[in-house]
């Protein structure tokens, strides 16, 4: 196994490395002097410096080789570069971005996770009866209604009607808290800092402002995972092994929890570790409806603003997440079925 | 009932508590009655602070905080004329703080105002306000300030001039401290010096000399200069920082989210009413609505299609149809510079020459041919006004009896028959055209004039294309867009700023428009007599003229003037309309 993880770990820099070729050579399609514009907050600002002085300073000019290698070289102190959308070094920007949305991915994947096997598990133990009609009404329902109408009606319902769950992130009480001196910020994750901070009232806080965008986030993606556990489960339950386990004096809970449901649970497992792209993608509606400043929207406003050493960063940012992720699915694999290896001599 | 079935029923209750018409279910009463944060006053924003550099800041979004955090010499709030701020007079003629020589050099001084406090509790003093204007031109490249003090437009031209050490010297010998008076010495009459320096602290706001060296900024020393030239944000030690003597102090910045300011106590006014400001960005406006309908949110400014979501409601107020300080207008290039745009460089179905907004009747016929009541009311849908000309709208001097173009297709036809000696009309023309993605207003407003253009002519033909905003920006400072959609938003009321702004021969429009000569030979010796002069009566009459030439040379297609609106919770007292509707005066608000 760690074998197995060492492998895919060092990969990572391997597929950076790629990746950011790519992007980096898409960026030199435009010129220098469309690329510095992004130094330039307005034409006024020009006043202060030429064009020319800019691209001369940043290197705009130079071959794609040198260019690559420069900016190689300060991501190697550590120096991703000036994200001129986020105003802000991009470190610092990733730093204060990915966190929320590591939260809101967590938040969503745990609801697809337990939500998606306990109305899948109903779903199949009661088979094509009311309460199975019922649920795959509502999952039909819920995939069809798009991810921004989803976070509407949330909001409408839970925010501005019942004054329930508000948008953003922190209330404001909250959020001085977390902005004081005395408060650590040791993952940038606010449940966890909270927790470690010995705050529960900012973590109540930050879990009531986390559901609703993680409810909409994951909507989608749950009614698929519900149907997807109902028929893997039906699969298995046809399966002969059932009958074994039966006959070996388990109740139908018992075959139910310890064999059927972990083996129904793989192709579950696969599909939660595929959609993660997609929610990353997602979370730019969802971050925007309410109000809750991750890394869609640092994405978004990069690229509007062709804030290429940002767009770059945030790239391999994702990459990293999504790797990380995969490999955290590979993992659980070997978890919930013990004959599945990861064979590493292949 | 079984768990299963309790289970169904939750689901199904929820099912159809979210498809019942949500929006019905709310009644059109906001949260109304008691006041929400009665001491903390909350600004939803959707723009976000770009820095917080006094003389870096451009956008609106920067330059209300500093507003509320900087004074300025002079104020000139709505209604009151130019008043003393950290200055203790106005300086005038009769009071003899200005001065005029013969040959036409002037001084202005200004006796500062004794203890006053920064935010850091330090006295203010006149070095400060020396070390603030010399900043502002070295490192700001407040044009406005470096054209009266030194006679050149920015300090880059000056160095280019006379070297970096004289440059230097020059900026220093312009500005003088006398005991407890500051003396600005202008190379010649500048008439709108005290409007542009009466911006109640948004540009000219007086910073701390000794705090802005210990946070790393100039050390305020000739040989340091050159490091602070040209200087990007990434370098600039007060991106992030604020200190002044206003009455609102910085507490903390989280870039991108919100802004919070603290009321200063030691304010020289007395302190602020409000306790806190919070400046919170939000970026989707339906989700500002409902902060504003929740009471979560005091005030926001808003456009036109969300009007309707607060109009009405209990507990809100809004005011709409406010004639903003912002006027757009289509920009001719008189001299295209690369091939980007031009196709094959000639007349015909392929291409266009790069001098071909040269000929007026080319332009004319573009301003007639652009339908204006169409765009306002379907485009903007209402939320803008047709200009006058250059100067805007509720500013003193701008003429409604000037002459304007109005959407004519006869004689729009008229003037592109004659246009280049009738080659226009025989060969046609193809011009790319690019506006900024996402910029719905800019493409409809080409499109509007490509339909109108086509329907002259089948011959005329605008290809539209989009570029990201850098590289739209990019492309009009390389002087290649055939038309940018670019505006003018005056910093102050004296009608200098709209008018050399769109017409002096060194300043923005015309170098990227490729006007300069034109300007120069013509406009540049009007402006300077407007500039030359305090008596209203002249001011007035040479702004008219120039506004009369800029619409006999068809410099730009001034097809609107933005109107604003804002809500805010009925609570909110002593929110004062002015030209920049988004600009709130947290000294005057309080919540009752």
């Amino acid at each position: 196994m760690a074998i197995f993880i060492f492998k895919r770990v060092i990969g990572i820099p391997v597929t950076l490395f790629i990746l950011s070729l790519m992007i980096f050579s898409l960026v030199l399609f435009l010129s220098p002097s469309e690329r510095v514009a992004v130094f330039v907050s307005s034409s006024d600002a020009l006043q202060s410096a030429s064009l020319e002085e800019l691209i001369e300073r940043y290197g705009l000019d130079q071959p794609f080789y040198v260019q690559y290698g420069n900016w190689v070289k300060e991501l190697l102190r550590g120096n991703l570069g000036w994200s001129s959308s986020a105003r802000m070094p991009i470190s610092e920007a990733l730093a204060l971005r990915i966190p929320a949305t590591i939260e809101l991915l967590f938040a969503g994947q745990v609801i697809l996770l337990f939500g998606g096997i306990y109305l899948g598990t109903l779903a199949a133990e009661k088979e094509n009866r009311f309460t199975d009609h019922c649920i795959r009404l509502l999952t039909i329902v819920g995939g069809a209604i798009p991810e921004f109408l989803v976070g509407l009606f949330l909001l409408i319902l839970f925010y501005v009607t019942f004054d329930l769950l508000p948008p953003g992130r922190l209330g404001m009480l909250s959020t001085d808290i977390v902005n004081a001196p005395a408060f650590v910020k040791y993952t940038g994750l606010h449940l966890v800092d909270s927790l470690l901070n010995g705050q529960p009232h900012v973590f109540m806080d930050a879990f009531s402002h986390l559901i609703l965008p993680s409810m909409a986030y994951s909507l989608g993606g749950l009614a698929a995972t519900v149907r997807l556990m109902r028929s893997s489960l039906l699969d298995n339950l046809s399966r002969g092994y059932v009958p074994t386990a039966r006959l070996k004096g388990l109740s139908n809970r018992q075959v139910m929890t310890r064999h059927v449901r972990r083996n129904a649970m793989l192709p579950v497992i696969t599909f939660m570790g595929m959609r993660i792209p997609v929610l990353l993608s997602g979370s730019v509606i969802v971050e925007t409806i309410f109000n809750f400043p991750g890394m869609g929207m640092f994405i978004v406003t990069a690229a509007q603003g062709l804030d290429f050493p940002a767009i770059i960063a945030a790239s391999l940012a994702v990459s990293v997440i999504i790797i990380i992720s995969n490999l955290i699915v590979d993992i659980l694999y070997t978890v919930l079925n013990p004959q599945i290896r990861l064979d590493i001599s292949r | 009932m079984t768990p299963h079935k309790s289970t169904c029923s939750i689901l199904l209750s929820l099912f159809f508590l979210m498809t019942c018409p949500v929006t019905d279910c709310i009644s059109k009463t906001a949260t109304s009655g008691k006041i929400k944060n009665p001491d903390t006053f909350i600004e939803a924003t959707r723009n976000s602070i770009e820095t917080l550099d006094l003389h870096s800041m451009l956008s609106s979004a920067t330059t209300c905080i500093a507003y509320n955090v900087y004074d300025s010499l002079l104020f000139n709030k709505p209604g009151q004329g130019i008043k003393p701020g950290l200055s203790t007079q106005v300086p005038t003629v009769e009071n003899q703080l200005i001065r005029i020589r013969d040959d036409g050099k002037t001084t202005i001084t200004f006796p500062i105002r004794k203890n006053v406090q920064f935010h850091d509790n330090t006295l203010l003093l006149p070095e400060d306000v020396k070390y603030t204007f010399t900043r502002a031109i070295i490192v700001g490249a407040k044009s406005n300030l470096c054209k009266p003090l030194t006679g050149m437009g920015s300090f880059q031209q000056l160095i280019k001039e006379k070297g970096l050490e004289a440059a230097y010297n020059a900026i220093d010998a312009s500005i003088t401290v006398q005991g407890n008076s500051v003396t600005f010495h202008l190379k010649r009459t500048f008439s709108p010096f005290l409007d542009i320096i009466a911006d109640n602290g948004m540009a000219f706001g007086i910073l701390s000399k000794k705090w802005c060296i210990q946070q790393g900024a100039w050390p305020g020393t000739a040989r340091t200069v050159k490091d602070y030239v040209s200087l990007t944000a990434d370098k600039n030690a007060l991106h992030d920082k604020m200190m002044g003597t206003g009455p609102f102090k910085m507490v903390s910045w989280q870039k991108g989210e919100r802004l919070i300011l603290e009321r200063f106590n030691a304010y020289w006014q007395g302190p602020a009413k409000l306790r806190r400001v919070i400046r919170q960005v939000i970026t989707d406006n339906t989700v500002s609505v409902q902060y504003l309908q929740q009471g979560d949110v005091d005030f926001f400014c808003l456009g036109l299609p969300d009007l309707q979501k607060v109009q009405g409601y209990e507990g809100i107020r809004v005011v709409k149809d406010i004639p903003s300080s912002q006027l757009i207008k289509m920009n001719f290039n008189f001299d295209m510079q690369g091939k980007k745009y031009l196709g094959n460089g000639m007349l015909g179905n392929k291409g266009t020459p790069k001098d071909f907004f040269s000929d007026p009747d080319v332009r004319k016929g573009f301003c007639y041919a652009f339908d204006y009541e169409t765009f306002i009311n379907d485009v903007l849908l209402g939320a803008g006004r047709k200009p006058y000309g250059p100067v805007l709208i509720g500013f003193p001097t701008a003429d409604p009896d000037t002459p304007q173009y109005a959407f004519d297709l006869e004689k729009a036809m008229e003037h592109l028959k004659k246009a280049h000696g009738g080659k226009v009309w025989e060969k046609g023309f193809t011009l790319k055209i690019p506006y900024n993605a996402g910029s719905t207003h800019r493409q409809r407003a080409l499109e509007i004039l490509k339909a109108n253009l086509k329907q002259i002519n089948p011959k005329f033909n605008l290809e539209l294309t989009s570029l990201p905003w850098a590289a739209y920006v990019g492309a009009i400072n390389d002087r290649k867009i055939p038309i940018s959609i670019f505006g003018i938003l005056p910093g102050y009321r004296h009608p200098y700023a709209s008018l050399s702004y769109h017409m002096g021969s060194t300043d923005f429009y015309a170098r990227v428009e490729g006007y300069s000569d034109l300007a120069r030979e013509k406009y540049d010796p009007l402006i300077d007599a407007m500039t030359k002069t305090f008596d209203d009566e002249k001011v007035t009459a040479l702004s008219h003229e120039l506004q009369r030439l800029s619409h006999e040379d068809a410099l730009a297609i001034f097809h609107y003037q933005v109107l604003g609106q804002v809500a805010m919770r009925e609570w909110v007292k002593g929110y004062e309309v002015t030209a920049l509707p988004f600009l709130v005066d947290y000294y005057q608000i309080h919540k009752e």
